[in-house]
């Protein structure tokens, strides 16, 4: 009986996964579709929704994420120096800046922080717009409330989520540049030389892809925890919590797609 | 007269122990209908009427359609033709009182409003509370809440108006002005409540009265 429960448990989980992945293609093709018949009169309302999700998601958010950024690369600099040295890999220095900061860090902990402040911010909003009969209130005046709460903050969180994943790369580096002067292990021609060398224009390209991709899909997440929250004030820290929990599955999902297509390339 | 609404049959999808039997109305165009229940079914029945709950049986058509039965965005398109003010009223609280009647307008894209402002103006000029106009629904009175919420259902000259416990908190007196005024903006509507409501009756058609005996029509003046 045992194992035929941890079988089942195992299936039931399957299950629930396969179902989230169906509902969150659906809810992409429902994004998609009304952004497509968003009535005109409605773009300045939107566009208005929009800037202020990419104000409070990057602008407002842009300090926190240099100076983690920063401290990021001075310390990749400062732990890969001393190995690298040991080694007599000093020049390889720049190669890791990249490998690790750049593509992997910066765009997991950008995502990271996305969530963890716009991510709770909208959960919570939406949830308590339901608890206070809000939203049904705009479904019943025949309001879509997929293009009303949904599209401006998917689509405001996506593009800031991708410039502070290009804010934290530069930053990363510069981080890292500080750190490499300080420990006077390598000039700073040397340490660009290197970084150069390491970078390549498909790395932006991914920074890109990936800061858009982690965006929507915390957006996402984040949208349809506070949506299927029900009617009450309790509700709304639960909300919260699973759109964390919901975000986390999608910047390490996202992640392990980006070493998935690097590898494949 | 034709029907504008006709509920046949009607029962609630979930098992439902004060709404056991079969629930049939048919509101004709150009009146107003009141219908006098509880609260859990006066709760259940706006909602049916406008596709927010599913039936187990029966049909609903609102302006010749099969609301249940309709996809997503043709209901979007009926209710766009509707007036409806739920209980809880929903104002958004991020937006000032005008904004809540010209927002979702300007969403729903709003069929024969060419400047929904104006026209939202218009509406709370009329309701006689256009000094709240700029507030937030946090500062104004409760009266002057319930009366902005009702405003939000009459933009967009509704075809039909669906209303669960409107108004409750508004004095009799201003009452009676707020219903005439809606009367006029709105020829034909569904007003579903639990309280005993003198001057809505006033303005009123048909009071049905539905009870654990079942719906029956009753005399408004005598409910008066």
């Amino acid at each position: 009986m045992f194992v035929v429960d941890i079988v089942g448990g195992l299936g039931r989980r399957a299950r629930n996964a396969g179902t989230a992945g169906v509902v969150a293609i659906r809810l992409s093709g429902a994004v998609l579709r009304a952004g497509v018949s968003l009535p005109r009169a409605a773009l300045g309302q939107w566009w208005g929704a929009f800037a202020r999700q990419i104000q409070f998601t990057a602008w407002d958010a842009l300090t926190l994420v240099s100076v983690l950024a920063l401290l990021c690369g001075a310390i990749i600099i400062g732990e890969a120096n001393a190995q690298a040295v040991r080694l007599g890999l000093a020049d390889t220095i720049g190669r890791i800046v990249v490998a690790a900061g750049v593509r992997e860090i910066a765009p997991a902990l950008t995502a990271l922080i996305v969530a963890g402040r716009t991510g709770t911010a909208i959960a919570a909003e939406l949830a308590s717009a339901r608890a206070l009969g809000e939203a049904d209130a705009l479904d019943a005046l025949g309001v879509d409330i997929i293009q009303y709460y949904v599209l401006p903050r998917v689509a405001g969180v996506a593009v800031a989520a991708m410039a502070l994943t290009l804010v934290f790369d530069a930053a990363t580096l510069v981080g890292g540049l500080i750190a490499v002067q300080a420990l006077q292990q390598m000039s700073m021609t040397a340490y660009l030389d290197s970084v150069r060398l390491a970078l390549s224009v498909s790395d932006v390209y991914e920074a890109i892809g990936r800061g858009l991709l982690n965006g929507a899909g915390i957006a996402m997440a984040s949208c349809v925890s506070g949506l299927i929250a029900r009617r009450t004030a309790t509700e709304v820290p639960r909300a919260v919590s699973r759109a964390m929990m919901w975000s986390s599955v999608v910047v390490i999902g996202v992640s392990a797609l980006g070493i998935m297509l690097r590898v494949l390339a | 007269m034709s029907a504008i609404l006709a509920l046949t049959d009607v029962l609630p999808s979930r098992p439902n122990a004060e709404w056991a039997d079969p629930f049939t109305l048919n509101v004709p165009k150009g009146t107003w209908t009141v219908v006098r229940t509880t609260p859990e079914r006066s709760h259940l029945l706006a909602r049916i009427l406008i596709g927010a709950k599913e039936t187990a049986s029966g049909e609903v058509v609102v302006l010749g359609r099969p609301i249940g039965k309709v996809s997503r965005t043709e209901r979007r398109l009926l209710l766009s033709d509707l007036g409806v003010l739920l209980d809880p009223a929903g104002l958004l609280s991020n937006l000032s009182l005008i904004d809540n009647l010209i927002v979702p307008a300007v969403f729903r894209g709003s069929k024969g409003i060419s400047l929904p402002r104006e026209h939202a103006e218009d509406v709370f000029q009329e309701l006689g509370i256009a000094e709240y106009a700029n507030r937030r629904p946090a500062d104004v009175p409760e009266d002057v809440r319930q009366i902005g919420a009702l405003g939000r259902a009459l933009v967009g000259n509704p075809r039909l108006l669906v209303l669960e416990n409107p108004i409750a908190s508004v004095r009799s007196r201003a009452a009676e002005d707020v219903w005439r005024i809606c009367r006029a903006l709105a020829p034909t509507a569904i007003i579903t409540s639990f309280r005993r409501d003198e001057m809505l009756y006033n303005v009123a058609d048909d009071l049905y009265l539905w009870d654990s005996a079942g719906l029956r029509r009753a005399a408004v003046e005598a409910s008066a």
